[in-house]
Formats: C-alpha cells, sequence, structure tokens
C-alpha cells in the first residue's frame, strides 16, 4: 500500500474504535492511533473528510476518544427502532424524556457539567432516575392544579395525561416490566453503557455512573444542541400563533 | 504566633474564633465608618471565618444525623472518618492521581475495627460509602455544596452563596482507575485557612520549620512540615485548576491578561521555596549523620514530608514550565474544532423542566433527535444473505404479550401458532428430491413434475425456497448444486430466472 492508502487503512480504524465507542485506555492501538490523529495532517485530513462523508460531526478528541455525533442525514443517525424495537408513539416519547432525565439527573447545573472531563458524576440507578423523573412531573402536576388562572392548552394537557399515565405505570404484581417507567430508566441506564456512555459501578444494585465520554459528549455539543430544540421549538409555535391570530 | 498555639487549639480544627477575637470585631465594628478600608478590612475578614464555620457543616451534619441511619453508628465518630478519608487523600494526591477507594478502606479498616471489634467486612464498606457519599454530596448529585451567608459589604450587610466542593472522583489520566481528590476548599479547611492566602501562608510554613528545628522542637517541627506540603499540595491544584480552565475555555485574552502572570508569580514561588527547603534539609541531614538515636527517626521523619513537599513544587514547577505550549496547541485545536464550548448550559431546569411544561406536540418531535444527541449513533450492520433466509423460512413469531393490570377471564390455552411449512411437506420435498434429482434439472422442469405427483401448494413453495437458499449457500450448507440457466420461466405459479438444479457431487 503506499502512504495514502496506509493513512486512509488507519483513518478507517480510528473511524471503526470511534463508532464502537471503545476506550482508548483499553486498546493501544486506539490510543496510537489518536495520538497520531493530533501529530499527522494526512490521517487527520482523511479521518475528518470520512467523518464528513458519513454526516458524523466530531466533537471531541483526546485522551478519552474520538467523539462523534450523527447528522440529520447521516446513515449512523440513531433512528427510535436502532433505540428500542417495537415502540409505540407514546413509548417513543417517553424514552426521549428518560434520556433527557439521565443528563439532567448526572449534570444537573451548569457548574457540574463544566467540571473536568475525567471527574465522574453521580451514581444513578433505575429506581432513583424514575423517581426524579416522577418527582418532577409531579410538581409541574401541582403547580399547574394550585394555579386557577393557569390557561392550559389541549397540547399540553395531552403531554402531561401521558406523562402521568407512564409515570403510574406498574404490572400487576407490583413487579418491574420493560414497560414500567422503572424498566424504561433500566433500559436507557442499559444502552448507555453498552454505548461507553454509562459505566456499571454495582452490577447487583444497579448503579451506573456517566464516563468522560458521556460528560464531553453533552458537554460539547449535545447540552447546546437540546437548549437549540426548544428555541426552535418556541420560535416556530410563536410563529404560528402569530399566522392564527392574522387569519 | 498562630502556628505554635496550635496544639492547645483542641475543638478549633475548622478556624472557630476565640471569645476575644469576637470581642474585638464588635467594638471594632462600633467605631468604624462606612467605606472607610478598616471597615472593608473588617467585613473581608468576618466573610472569611463564616466560610471558614460553613465548610465543615457536610462533614457536622453527617455526625448529627448518624442515629437515624438504619443501622448502628453510634461506636463510630463519622467526623473523624470525614477527616481521616481528606488526610488519606490529599496526602496521595500529586498531578492526576490522588487515593483510590482500596486506600481509603486500608486507612480507616483498623480504625473503625479498634472502635467497633467485632465489625464484619460489609459494616466497613457500608460505613466508608457512607463517609465517602457524605464528603461528595452524594444526595445531591455531586453538586457543590451551597449555604448563604450575611457578609459585611462597605458597612451593609449583604447575602452571598458560598458554593464549594469537599472531594470529587476523578479518571486517572493514565487508565481506567478512579480515584479520589480534594478540592482546594477541603485542603484548605484541613489547614485551618479557608480564605487566606497561599503564599502567605507557605512562606510562614517555612519560616515556622526553620525555628522550630533550630531549637531542637522535632515533634512541633514534624507537624508544621506536613502542613507545609499539605499546603503545598493546596498552592499546586489551585494553580493546576486555574491552568486546566484557562486551557479548556481556550481564552486567549484570559490567558494573557491572567495566567501569564499567574504563572509567572508561581514559578518565582516554587524558585525561592525550593531554595528555603533545599536549605533546612541540607541542614537537617548535616544535623542527622550526628544525632543521637532518640531524634533519628524523627529527623527522617522530618525530612521525609519536605521531601514531598519539594516533590510537589518540581511536578508544578514541570507543569507551569510546558502550560504555555499545551496552551497553544489546545487552542489551535479548539479554534478549529469546538463550538459553543462557552455557553453553560442548566441541564435540570433548562432542558428537563421545560421539557415537562412543554406541550405533546414537542414531545413528539424532540424525543428521537433527542435519542440521537444523547444516546450516541447506529451502527448500521446490513444483514447477511443467510439471515434473510433463515427469516423466511422461520415459523412466525408469538409476540410477548403485553402486561395489564387486569384479572385474566377463565380461558383455554391456545393452540400453539402453526409453522409456515407444516413436517409433512418438508418430507414431500424430501422425497421428492431424492426421487426425481438423479441428474441435471431445470426448475421449472421439476415443478412441472411436482405437480405430476401431486406435491401440495406450500410443499412447492417450500422447494422453490430451498432451491434459492441453496443457489448462494456457502458450501458447509450446500445439499445440491443450483446454477443460473440464463433462460426465464413461468409455470406453476411461480416466475423468475430458472435454474439448473444437480445431486451434490459423491
Amino acid at each position: 500500500m503506499n502512504h495514502v492508502a496506509n493513512a486512509a487503512h488507519d483513518a478507517g480504524r480510528l473511524l471503526g474504535f470511534a463508532l464502537r465507542c471503545q476506550n482508548p485506555a483499553t486498546s493501544k492501538e486506539y490510543s496510537d492511533l489518536l495520538r497520531r490523529y493530533e501529530d499527522d495532517t494526512m490521517l487527520r485530513d482523511i479521518a475528518d473528510g470520512m467523518c464528513s462523508g458519513f454526516g458524523l460531526r466530531i466533537i471531541y478528541s483526546g485522551k478519552h476518544g474520538l467523539i462523534v455525533t450523527a447528522t440529520e442525514a447521516s446513515p449512523f443517525r440513531l433512528n427510535s427502532d436502532d433505540y428500542k424495537g417495537g415502540m409505540t408513539p407514546d413509548d417513543r416519547i417517553l424514552h426521549g424524556i428518560i434520556q433527557v432525565a439521565v443528563a439532567a439527573f448526572s449534570f444537573p447545573r451548569a457548574e457540574t457539567l463544566v467540571q473536568d472531563d475525567d471527574v465522574q458524576p453521580a451514581h444513578v440507578t433505575a429506581a432513583s432516575l424514575a423517581r426524579y423523573l416522577r418527582d418532577f412531573a409531579e410538581a409541574e402536576n401541582s403547580k399547574v392544579a394550585d394555579s386557577p388562572d393557569h390557561e392550559e392548552s389541549e397540547e399540553r394537557r395531552v403531554w402531561r395525561a401521558v406523562l402521568a399515565q407512564a409515570l403510574t405505570k406498574e404490572t400487576a404484581a407490583k413487579r418491574e416490566s420493560t414497560r414500567s417507567l422503572t424498566g424504561m430508566c433500566r433500559y436507557a441506564l442499559e444502552y448507555l453503557e453498552k454505548h461507553g456512555l454509562m459505566r456499571l459501578v454495582d452490577e447487583q444494585k444497579g448503579i451506573y455512573q456517566g464516563t468522560s465520554a458521556y460528560r464531553i459528549r453533552l458537554k460539547y455539543h449535545g447540552a447546546h444542541a437540546l437548549v437549540e430544540q426548544l428555541r426552535i421549538f418556541a420560535a416556530q409555535r410563536l410563529a404560528s400563533k402569530g399566522a392564527e391570530r392574522t387569519a | 504566633m498562630r502556628y505554635q498555639e496550635r496544639p492547645d487549639a483542641e475543638g478549633e480544627l475548622f478556624g472557630g474564633e476565640t471569645s476575644s477575637e469576637q470581642d474585638s470585631l464588635v467594638s471594632r465594628a462600633q467605631n468604624l465608618a462606612p467605606g472607610s478600608l478598616e471597615m472593608r478590612e473588617l467585613g473581608e475578614a468576618v466573610a472569611r471565618r463564616t466560610r471558614s464555620l460553613i465548610a465543615p457543616a457536610p462533614i457536622l451534619e453527617l455526625e448529627s444525623n448518624k442515629a437515624q441511619r438504619d443501622f448502628d453508628l453510634s461506636q463510630h465518630d463519622l467526623r473523624m472518618l470525614c477527616l481521616i478519608v481528606l488526610d488519606v487523600v490529599i496526602d496521595k494526591m500529586g498531578f492526576g492521581t490522588g487515593a483510590t477507594r482500596r486506600d481509603l478502606a486500608v486507612a480507616i479498616g483498623p480504625i473503625l475495627r479498634t472502635a467497633e471489634p467485632e465489625i464484619v467486612p460489609e459494616r466497613e464498606t457500608r460505613i466508608l460509602e457512607l463517609v465517602l457519599q457524605a464528603l461528595l454530596n452524594e444526595k445531591s448529585r455531586r453538586q457543590q455544596f451551597v449555604e448563604r451567608y450575611a457578609a459585611l459589604d462597605e458597612g451593609v450587610v449583604r447575602w452571598r452563596e458560598f458554593a464549594y466542593r469537599l472531594l470529587e472522583e476523578t479518571q486517572t489520566p493514565e487508565g481506567d482507575e478512579r480515584v479520589y481528590r480534594a478540592s482546594s476548599e477541603a485542603i484548605n479547611l484541613y489547614t485551618e485557612m479557608l480564605g487566606y492566602n497561599l503564599e502567605d501562608a507557605a512562606e510562614a510554613d517555612l519560616a515556622v520549620l526553620k525555628y522550630q528545628s533550630q531549637r531542637g522542637r522535632l515533634d512541633d517541627a514534624i507537624q508544621t512540615a506536613r502542613q507545609a506540603q499539605i499546603r503545598a499540595k493546596a498552592y499546586a491544584e489551585k494553580v493546576r485548576l486555574a491552568l486546566e480552565v484557562a486551557r479548556r475555555d481556550a481564552d486567549q485574552a484570559k490567558w494573557s491578561s491572567e495566567i501569564l502572570p499567574l504563572m509567572e508569580g508561581a514559578l518565582q514561588h516554587i524558585k525561592e521555596r525550593l531554595r528555603k527547603e533545599g536549605e533546612l534539609r541540607a541542614g537537617l541531614e548535616q544535623r542527622r549523620d550526628q544525632a543521637a538515636p532518640a531524634d533519628l527517626t524523627k529527623l527522617n521523619r522530618l525530612l521525609d514530608e519536605i521531601d514531598k513537599s519539594e516533590r510537589t513544587n518540581l511536578e508544578l514547577h514541570n507543569l507551569l514550565i510546558t502550560a504555555n505550549d499545551k496552551f497553544r496547541e489546545e487552542f489551535a485545536r479548539q479554534r478549529l474544532r469546538r463550538t459553543a464550548t462557552g455557553l453553560r448550559v442548566s441541564l435540570e431546569p433548562e432542558i428537563l423542566l421545560r421539557w415537562i411544561g412543554e406541550e405533546v406536540s414537542f414531545a413528539r418531535l424532540a424525543a428521537v433527535p433527542a435519542l440521537n444527541l444523547l444516546a450516541g449513533h447506529a451502527v448500521p450492520v446490513p444483514p447477511s444473505l443467510e439471515q434473510l433466509w433463515a427469516k423466511l423460512l422461520a415459523p412466525p413469531v408469538t409476540p410477548e404479550p403485553a402486561e395489564a393490570n387486569v384479572t385474566l377471564p377463565d380461558t383455554a390455552a391456545l393452540a400453539s401458532s402453526p409453522p409456515v411449512f407444516k413436517p409433512e411437506d418438508w418430507l414431500g420435498v424430501r422425497d421428492f428430491l431424492r426421487a426425481e434429482l438423479r441428474g441435471s434439472r431445470s426448475l421449472s422442469e421439476l415443478l412441472v413434475i411436482a405437480g405430476g405427483r401431486g406435491l401440495s401448494s406450500p410443499a412447492k413453495r417450500l422447494f422453490v425456497l430451498l432451491t434459492m437458499e441453496q443457489f448462494g449457500a456457502a458450501d458447509a450448507r450446500r445439499q445440491f448444486h443450483v446454477r443460473p440457466s440464463g433462460e426465464p420461466f413461468d409455470s406453476s405459479g411461480f416466475a423468475g430466472d430458472d435454474l439448473f438444479v444437480s445431486p451434490p457431487l459423491p
């Protein structure tokens, strides 16, 4: 192979490690490739080009790996079936908010999110996550109930109903099932663990902890993108209300 | 002098006030004009002392609430255990390292066993867990401890917030190990100097150390040397943190205006400190050569503490002389890649709470993009031909019944779902192939023969599927040979490219 082909081969290997969310601390080849990515311009250009072609955005490269996120048109974009097969529309939105809750549980405030990449966040279990989400949803419900002047749209009422139904979902025998809130939280944590974003601290007690890759993903991209998502939706809603008034 | 008073200051571990000091504060406050220099100084002193009182609150709270735990802790002083944990952590701290959980278990194990001789290992683990959780603020998900306090600002009382951490769990740079590190507040708290200038305190430490060793007060000198080496770590931690924050933010202006002068000051401070420590060590080493056996151990212990302090300062020196190059590299890297790192997002109030208060159409729109943002990416795996065939030939999947909170009616159990192909279809195809596949024949011809032999419709379908499966089958799974004939066919309800089917080679 010539020099370019060698670099392309190594860039492909590097991308393979990144897509498998491997930990560089456990692979010498990966950490060597990461070092070369910093020093070798040709390897970096090829890897960047491959990522761009695949619709992957590099959000970090360093000792915690090459961390990428898939853009809208990427074949690597995670869709609901990749996350969990056979979900109903309600399941989909609940799994979405559960993932937001995992992130907020691990890094509640800006000061916790911006800590060093090496600092390990709080421990989380499926039960504590379900309780956390339930507490917030119940607080929101009582806020609405306590406010007599509060005008609630049909859209908001439906959302609260979906949430309320999910938060109280239990099986007949009071056991945890995959469709109960705790079961869904457990699925979310296990999924993140399989993808290198959580680590299992205590298997017996089901205690998980966000990895440095999880913090980096949120700190340098995810949190800002979520804010942007809310901002765009609010702008669209405002525009559609304006259009309704004009009509 | 404050350092000489230490042995008598029991119970004032966290810098408590003496009544005479408090009286003087009151009398000073009564005589000062608002806005005067003295009033400002008084305000700063009071604020500093208030923070000193606040910082140990999590440790004190752990002890005062121990009776509410679901297991008996009456034989243990959790305050002491917290301080021992901090002591071990600080002692093990250097650049990028700290104390492992095992280090802590080894340190507090003997103390727990002395307090409770019949203690079992599980209980030891549980108590260590409790102490760590308190110091990490695990109940508030490792956020900072935050306390409001009143401060005198230009003679006016204003409320401020004191936010601090005591312990952090970090990943080591070399590998996948987790260690605990004390925050600079915890180190300050441990050395009773919250709010004091670290450089001044280090200078004072060395002066006291020199004074005590010259007068042969070796026991006191060991204590001072230990305090000095902990302060060296606190100072190194403060500088390291400032460099880390600046490197992370890659803010060129801040680096030039704040960090470069800080580095210059730090290098000067370290140079001076290394010189003084070197002189002190040389003097002590000389004395050690002529020391009586009783003093020898003490001198070695003293030299050991000075050595630790020197090591910390040398490591800090190495960090400082390479910091500028590292910053330039990081600046170039971040300038090319990162965007919007300056925006600070509080995920709980700004994202989660707003999601909960949103509308269902937002949740529908945002759920899947949120999964993509938060849960990683998909790695599409194209299915193999074998997997496709296996799927086509597999019996239908029985869906997992959803659990519901209802009592099931009294019903008879359903018969299991019939497979796509019955056993008689498989047997029919087997017999047909054994009887008819004696030489090379086309699929269309075989289908006509199958019709003549009265093969059922599902059996004919199975025969066609098996023929297609064998067409691409790996050698290990091949039972007969199939090759394309190049002709189209349309008979017996099947259409497509015709195939030649022949028995396997002997």
